[in-house]
């Protein structure tokens, strides 16, 4: 059914791209908020990256890729946000709140640290990590949603790791000697 | 005794669900959106922000190559008979004017009553960062400035703040074809301003108002970068076939 709203939104029927995006527009919305730290930023691109998205879409050769193709719009969509956020101010705080705290990980690692370490991350390698540990892709299927050699993906974890790990060992030794994490 | 948990659970924690819900308004808007924007063949490269060194350096030379070879086609050529001819509508190499000289294009100059002027990407967000697009509403090619005159006004009429043509010259607009500048407000350091805010582009001396563009009040306004005080640019047009 999807295949045929693709084609129909193709052709351009606006009611069958809208019927495509009403089951998708949660997880999307999830994905720019967690890349950009912001839930009006987060609205914000992703209005714009399913505009972009209906210009663009004739250029799609198969339907059956809408999701990985309109996840890469949403992605590019996000890192560009970023990037003029970044240019006019400094990024706004945004606590992913889960008063359930399911995992007690978090309560080893403090949540604010965890959170400040990600924010310290370039929008590339946030976009990496929540489509590796948000949406559980492959580093194989990340650089095929993103269109890059999965040895850049690799490259990139492997560095938004470590750059994690440094940040999360800096910010814990700040807090422990009773400092205040920059 | 290690203490330090793996990174790979705390991130998958961290971004673990946690109830997101797109606001209604998204999809009313984006509706909205669409329904106001026409659809076009998109024909200029994407840049992709994970696009490795390599790529991006040989888009570049291609494009330098591009352009050469373009440049050299047209600046070789007689400066008469262009309308027409090519596939590209030229852009020439004329001195800077605020009017476009007939004799260099071989068409006359663009009115506000032969073109339609609106913002192409965002006309119902944030509209600090957008495209604004030109495209000629009547039948016969007309020339205008290849970059454009924006003009940023209150709603009484004043001009705040205006992005000046860097780029000397003048293009022929053809009829069904596009023509997108990428138009940016970073830092506005005005004094209080009448709202709604609206956009102009001057059309052979005449102010064009761009349709879809406001700013309802200073909340869209950008903030005050005191390095560069009022900052607003308008990028050269460019080509876009239909």
């Amino acid at each position: 059914v999807d295949r045929e709203l693709v084609i129909a939104a193709q052709r351009g029927d606006q009611v069958a791209f809208m019927d495509l995006l009403r089951g998708r527009v949660d997880r999307l919305f999830a994905i720019a908020r967690r890349i950009l730290h912001d839930v009006d930023r987060a609205e914000d691109a992703l209005q714009d990256a399913l505009v972009i998205a209906w210009r663009d879409l004739p250029d799609l050769r198969d339907p059956d890729r809408f999701d990985f193709w309109l996840q890469r719009v949403l992605a590019n969509m996000c890192i560009e946000h970023a990037r003029r956020e970044r240019r006019r101010y400094t990024l706004q705080v945004l606590r992913l709140e889960d008063e359930a705290a399911p995992d007690e990980l978090l309560g080893i690692v403090d949540r604010d640290i965890v959170d400040r370490a990600f924010r310290r991350l370039k929008a590339e390698e946030r976009t990496i990590l929540v489509l590796r540990y948000y949406l559980g892709y492959e580093p194989a299927v990340i650089a095929e949603v993103l269109g890059v050699p999965a040895g850049t993906i690799r490259s990139r974890l492997h560095h938004a790791h470590r750059a994690m790990r440094a940040a999360i060992d800096a910010d814990a030794r700040v807090t422990a000697v009773g400092g205040t994490p920059a | 005794m290690n203490n330090r948990p793996d990174v790979e659970p705390v991130l998958r924690a961290y971004l673990a669900e946690s109830g997101d819900r797109a606001p209604d308004r998204v999809l009313e808007d984006v509706a909205a959106r669409i329904a106001r924007q026409p659809r076009r063949r998109t024909w200029h490269l994407h840049g992709s922000p994970f696009m490795n060194a390599i790529a991006k350096v040989s888009v570049a030379a291609a494009g330098i190559v591009v352009a050469a070879v373009i440049g050299y086609t047209f600046l070789s050529r007689p400066a008469t008979g262009q309308v027409g001819a090519g596939s590209t509508p030229p852009v020439t190499s004329a001195p800077a004017t605020t009017t476009p000289t007939n004799a260099a294009v071989g068409a006359p100059a663009c009115t506000p009553d032969d073109v339609r002027v609106y913002d192409a990407v965002k006309p119902g967000g944030t509209q600090v960062q957008t495209e604004i697009m030109v495209q000629l509403k009547v039948a016969d090619p007309c020339a205008m400035d290849a970059a454009p005159t924006v003009v940023l006004r209150g709603s009484d009429g004043s001009a705040l703040a205006t992005a000046n043509a860097v780029h000397a010259g003048v293009m022929n607009l053809r009829p069904a074809w596009f023509f997108p500048s990428d138009f940016a407000l970073t830092s506005w350091c005005g004094d209080a301003a009448a709202f709604p805010l609206s956009l102009d582009v001057i059309v052979g001396g005449t102010p064009v108002s761009v349709d879809g563009w406001t700013i309802a009040d200073a909340a869209g306004l950008p903030r005050c970068d005191p390095s560069t005080g009022t900052a607003i640019t308008a990028a050269k047009f460019r080509v876009m076939p239909n």
